[in-house]
């Protein structure tokens, strides 16, 4: 008898155990075996927040249009905002520009600035994706050439027009709704006015042609299609410190609407490349010197 | 001792035909595809994972939501950022029970078939009965299908100033062939 109930239960094993693999169950077991560590997309929406850099580049085969815009100083404590509208009457700077991305990692661009009619060319690599588990940040690095063709330059010398950036920009998605960003960088310019006493040249103080600063920027998302943004770049320089030169902050809005992303923000800079943002800030936050401007990007695919 | 031996052959045997009744995809794809006067929209997927019991006729299949690849980046974007929201609702599936009028696995043939069960899109789980054609040859099987998605049906939203772009009823395509899994 006790033999029988062995044999017939060891004949019921297979059915029981064939009864419990639900072909789910055993879909999931086969999906974690093979899948490697998911990466993290869309750290960003676009490719510049308000001065920064993001991590993200346009796709390969896509052009993104952008114009970028910066009125004048809103001039509310001071009274000034009432007669040009806020601020709204003066261009301070407008940025023209065009980005392609060579693949989904190489990026280049070109651009137009207003302030010293600067002309800019760039690139952005993106060398390393942030993973759901393992890498918890994603990098590139950014370089640019920006020329300068205003009618006078010092010494009449052509390569006094240039200046150049080169930065590495560092990301994670902690969540959902945040994404962060810490982005050194070094501005060189190959000219730089000196403070000169007037009367007889002497040089008093020197200029610096390498400017390191370090930027921040981050994201909250409200909404799915909406979020909090802002950058600030902490400039590490005895010179500017002593001369009413100023760290660029911006606050803004991010939306966005089907193939355009649009910020509304403000800043105290009134540039926008980072090799005019960086050393040229000279507005205060504190003193009235924020301005209200826009970014507005529209994205072609080829 | 005879009877262990035979208790033995009957427990391979179970095993055995166990292994038969369980078909893997190999390869497949699920595709949909969206049509409005202003745009059309297509993505393909090709991370499908589906298994089919021949025996009581059961079909599952998991897609990574993620995996589906656009024409445009940015039509991947915001399928992935503003409609699937894909980091949260990572999979989208299917389980049911396929049947048809003369549907029988042990012979090779065209079969008219419906499946029967729930799709999972967005978090959200619909009964459906979804049309196809089963096709069996040599040992092998291939699933076809095309069905609707009523995107408001997977609370899908579609915000007003893209409403003209997006298709409310987006036309899916299911093709995945199958052979014994090992």
């Amino acid at each position: 008898m006790i033999k029988k109930i062995i044999s017939l239960s060891l004949i019921l094993i297979p059915f029981i155990t064939y009864s419990q693999d639900d072909l789910m169950d055993m879909l999931g077991s086969e999906k974690d075996s093979t899948s490697s560590p998911e990466k993290v997309s869309y750290t960003f929406k676009a490719i510049k927040l308000i001065n920064a850099n993001t991590i993200e580049t346009t796709k390969k085969k896509t052009l993104d249009f952008r114009i970028t815009h910066r009125f004048g100083n809103m001039g509310i404590s001071d009274g000034t905002g009432r007669h040009s509208l806020y601020g709204l009457d003066n261009a301070t700077n407008i940025r023209f520009s065009l980005d392609y991305g060579l693949t989904d990692r190489l990026m280049i661009g070109i651009g137009r600035s207003k302030t010293q009619e600067h002309i800019d060319g760039n690139l952005k690599f993106r060398f390393l994706d942030q993973k759901k588990e393992g890498v918890p940040i994603s990098a590139a690095y950014f370089v640019n050439v920006a020329l300068s063709p205003v009618a006078t330059v010092a010494d009449n010398k052509f390569e006094n027009r240039m200046s150049y950036t080169h930065q590495l920009i560092i990301a994670s998605k902690i969540s959902r709704g945040v994404s962060l960003e810490i982005l050194p960088t070094l501005v060189h310019r190959n000219y730089v006015a000196n403070i000169v006493n007037p009367d007889n040249n002497e040089i008093l103080d020197n200029n610096e042609n390498n400017l390191m600063a370090l930027g921040f920027a981050g994201r909250f998302k409200i909404t799915k299609r909406m979020s909090f943004v802002l950058d600030y770049f902490l400039t590490l320089s005895e010179f500017k410190a002593d001369y009413n030169y100023y760290d660029a902050l911006g606050i803004g809005v991010e939306i966005e609407t089907g193939g355009h992303v649009f910020h509304i923000n403000l800043t105290n800079s009134a540039g926008i490349i980072e090799n005019d943002f960086i050393p040229n800030t000279r507005d205060f936050w504190g003193d009235d010197g924020y301005k209200l401007g826009f970014n507005i990007s529209r994205v072609f695919s080829f | 001792m005879n009877r262990y031996i035979l208790i033995l052959i009957l427990i391979g045997t179970f095993q055995f035909s166990n292994a038969q009744n369980l078909f893997q995809a190999t390869s497949g794809e699920i595709s949909f595809f969206s049509e409005t006067p202003m745009e059309n929209i297509d993505a393909i997927n090709k991370d499908v994972k589906a298994l089919l019991n021949t025996k009581n006729a059961e079909v599952a299949f998991i897609v990574t939501n993620i995996g589906f690849k656009f024409k445009k980046p940015l039509m991947e974007e915001h399928f992935n950022e503003n409609y699937m929201e894909s980091d949260k609702y990572k999979v989208s599936v299917f389980k049911g029970k396929i049947s048809g009028d003369v549907l029988d696995f042990s012979k090779d043939g065209e079969y008219k078939v419906i499946a029967k069960g729930k799709l999972d899109v967005h978090g959200v789980e619909k009964e459906r009965d979804i049309k196809g054609t089963l096709t069996i040859k040599d040992g092998k099987i291939n699933v076809n299908g095309e069905f609707e998605i009523v995107l408001k049906d997977h609370k899908i939203k579609i915000p007003k100033v893209v409403v003209q772009n997006i298709a409310e009823v987006v036309k899916v395509k299911v093709d995945i062939n199958f052979e014994e899994k090992k």
